[in-house]
This record gives structure tokens, sequence and C-alpha cells, in this order.
């Protein structure tokens, strides 16, 4: 019988680590979700820390988390390969806890459909990217154009805030088309810092669920469950004092809200993985 | 000599003949390999357990970033050097999974639960069981996709039983 004595929920003077996928930048990504970890907490009462960690790297890293906040490809890797279970999806922007990957180019290089990009120059965001690169690299296949024969180069930027440089890419003339998800496309014109106007869009890709809070497997299942509910209960009036000031848990994460997801919601995400030889189904 | 004593006499060299018979017929219990005693020893030293570890490290590395080949080499050298361990039987279920092979994946992490039952225990560091619940689910999803084809082959059927088996050792845990 003693073996099946519960264990508690947190243990006492453990620090629990939630690691975060770097979006744009390390820098930004630990000044968005400072705030959000701390709320959690407090609200939780374990001492969490955060590490912001490489898309590239991540899936390395997740046997040493507690819980992970990515993509929605990180999530059905290491769900499949390391047990992650998804716990809350994020709502950010027109399209909420979905996204989407787009195609674009200038509208003054009079490419009107995907199939005109035959012997074109592209450029793609970041490969482990859903919306970035294996959204439109499904675009491309469902109309025969396979990037590494039908196009006339391919690349993709170095370096930090790659989707803003996949639309100046464009914009600037250096490539004939971009992929680039729906959501900074958004945001950019938003911010004036593109006229949407100027571009076309040539595909958009189904919504997939976008970014999301999981638990590893050994973390245990009563304080994910805790996990969940505060990240759930997160609301645009949810403030966190840290350094001195009151800040807006949502307003400083640039995020909407979280809402419940399943797991069963990811399947679009691996028909697509699997249609594009991306992990984790990947045929080497 | 009575009736009596001849039917115990009979009694008698019945028994000794039955006694003949069994004694005959019975094969010694073989005598322990020293070396295989030997090498179980070596293997639980705090050497042995550093070597294990290092060479798990570096196979878990080749396994993520892609070199699956090397990866598999080297964790054919840790499953002959360390017989008794789970975790080179894990490693190449994850290596299996990654060529996309549930079921022999399966295999793989069937061996490594029965000799590392920690991989089933969620108080443990090593517990693995929603990562093996996955991999269960795919490899039962094959096999009945072959089955539907081929109903009355014996090996998907045997290989379905060894899949319900792991779901009772996975869904066995107190929670």
């Amino acid at each position: 019988m003693s073996a099946c004595q519960r264990q508690p929920v947190a243990e006492t003077g453990r620090v629990y680590r939630i690691g975060y996928m770097i979006c744009n930048s390390e820098q930004e990504t630990l000044h968005r979700f400072r705030p959000m970890t701390a709320y959690l907490g407090k609200k939780l009462g374990v001492t969490f820390e955060m590490k912001a960690i490489d898309t590239v790297d991540f899936t390395r890293e997740a046997e040493n988390l507690d819980f992970t906040h990515t993509n929605s490809l990180l999530y059905i890797i290491m769900h499949r390969n390391q047990g992650v279970d998804i716990l809350a999806a994020e709502r950010s922007g027109s399209l909420g806890a979905r996204a989407k990957g787009l195609i674009i180019t200038l509208k003054k290089r009079g490419i009107r459909t995907v199939k005109d990009l035959r012997g074109r120059t592209m450029v793609f965001g970041p490969a482990l990217g859903p919306t970035s690169y294996m959204a439109q690299l499904d675009l491309l296949l469902k109309n025969n154009i396979d990037p590494d024969n039908d196009l006339s180069a391919y690349s993709i930027p170095h370096g930090s805030f790659k989707h803003e440089k996949v639309v100046y890419g464009v914009l600037l003339g250096a490539y004939d088309a971009g992929a680039v998800p729906l959501l900074d496309f958004e945001r950019m014109a938003a911010d004036d810092r593109i006229d949407a106007d100027d571009f076309a869009v040539l595909a958009e890709s189904p919504p997939i669920p976008y970014c999301n809070f999981g638990v590893t497997q050994k973390t245990d299942d009563r304080l994910a469950e805790r996990f969940k509910e505060a990240v759930l209960g997160i609301t645009k009036d949810t403030t966190v004092e840290i350094d001195g000031e009151t800040v807006r848990v949502l307003d400083r994460a640039n995020v909407d809200g979280y809402e419940d997801i399943t797991d069963g919601d990811f399947d679009v995400v691996r028909e697509m993985a699997k249609r594009t030889n991306m992990p984790p189904y990947q045929r080497y | 000599m009575d009736r009596l004593d001849r039917a115990s006499l009979l009694a008698l060299a019945a028994l000794i003949a039955v006694s003949v018979v069994l004694m005959r017929g019975h094969e010694p219990r073989p005598k322990p390999d020293p070396d295989l005693q030997l090498r179980i020893a070596a293997a639980r030293t705090p050497e042995a357990r550093a070597e294990l570890e290092a060479g798990a490290t570096a196979a878990r590395n080749l396994i993520e970033s892609g070199n699956l080949g090397e990866a598999e080499a080297l964790i054919r050298e840790l499953q002959r050097k360390f017989p008794y361990q789970g975790e080179p039987h894990m490693l190449m279920g994850d290596l299996r999974m990654r060529r996309q092979q549930p079921v022999p994946a399966m295999e793989e992490y069937k061996s490594a639960i029965e000799l590392d039952p920690d991989y089933l225990d969620k108080k443990t560091p090593r517990f693995q069981g929603k990562k093996l619940k996955v991999a269960v689910g795919e490899a039962l999803s094959e096999i009945e996709r072959h089955l539907a084809q081929k109903p009355g082959d014996a090996a998907l059927k045997r290989q379905k039983k060894v899949i319900y088996y792991l779901y009772r050792k996975i869904a066995g845990s107190c929670g």
C-alpha cells in the first residue's frame, strides 16, 4: 500500500522549470513572460525558473523541464517523443487560439498564384515554425512545387526576428515571395511598419493551433491541473508586482488570453507534418 | 514366501525401476556461467554506470540531431556491453520511433521496462510512461491496419498481445 501513497503536489523547496520557446529574440521572450511566470509562481505557491530556449534546442531540453511554452509543431514533436501533454492554448490576434501561414509577394511583381512561383526565389521563416515554414511548404507541395528543385533559390534568415526579416526581404525586393505567419504580418501592418496593400497573399494555410502551454511527463498531475487552472483563469485585469511596478500579465505577454484545448485538436498539425516530411514523422 | 511377501517385493522392484527412470530423465541444473555473473556484477560498478550514462547521453544527442545511423551503432554497442540494463533498450525504442517503426519500438520498450520497472514509476525521475503510451498507441494502429489485411497472421496477433500487455503495465501504476 505504501507504494501507492501520493506525493505532495509541489515538493517543498523545489524549483520548477518553465521552458519558453524563443519567439523573435531571447530578450523579448524573457521580457514578455517574466510577469506571467512570477504570477503563476505566486498563484501556485511554487518557485518557477524560466528558461528561454531556441526552437532547435527545445526537444533536447524537454527532459529538464516541468512545463513548456511552444508552438504547435514543437508540442506534437514533444508529445510523441517525450510524452509532453497539452494544458492550454494561447489566444492572440484575429484568429484567437489559431494561426495561419501566408505566402506573400509584392503586388508589383505580377505573381498571381502559387504555381507562378516555379523558378522564383522565396524566403522562409524558422524551419520549426509551423506557420513560417511547414504550412507554406504544404501549400507549395499541394501545387506541385518542391522548393528544393522547383524554386530558383530559397533561404531562411539568420538570427532574431526572422518573421520580420521575411516580410522586409519581400518588401525590399530581395525575394519574390515569403512565408510568414498571419499574426506577424497583421502586427507589422497595424504598427505601420508595412502597408498591407503593397502585398498580395498568394495562399494561406488552414488554421492550426497557435502557441500553448504543455507539461512534461514527470510533473505531478495535480500540479499540472492547478497550473492549467491558473493559466486559464488569467484575464486582462490580472496583474503582478514585479520590479516595483504593477504589470498586467497579458499585456506584457502580448497575448489576449488562454483557452482549453485537447491533444486531438493538434491532429491537423500532425497531418501537415506527415505530408511535408517534418518531425516527428520525418523519414530520413 | 507367501503372496504378501511376493507383492511387497514386486512393489519395491517397481518403485526402484520408476526411480531409476526418473533419475535418468532428470537434467542437472546448469552450473552458473561465471563470466555472466562477473558481467552482471561489473555492470553495477560506479565506473560502468558512468560509462553507460555517457554512452546514453551521446546516443540521445545523436538521435536529437538526426544522426540515426551513428546512434544505432552506439546503442547496439551499449546493448552488448550492458545486456541487463534497460537504458539501451529504451534508447533503441526511441530510435525506432524516429524511424517511424512503432512496432519494433514497442518490442524494445517492453525489454526496457522489464529490465527497469522505474520507467513506469511516476515517483522516479526515470518515468517514461506517457511517452510509452503514445508509442504503444501508434504500434496498435499499425498492427490493426495490417491485421485488417491479414486477419489470421500469427505474428501480428502475438504483437497485439504484447501491446495489451504493455497497456496493462503502463496503466498499472498508482497514479
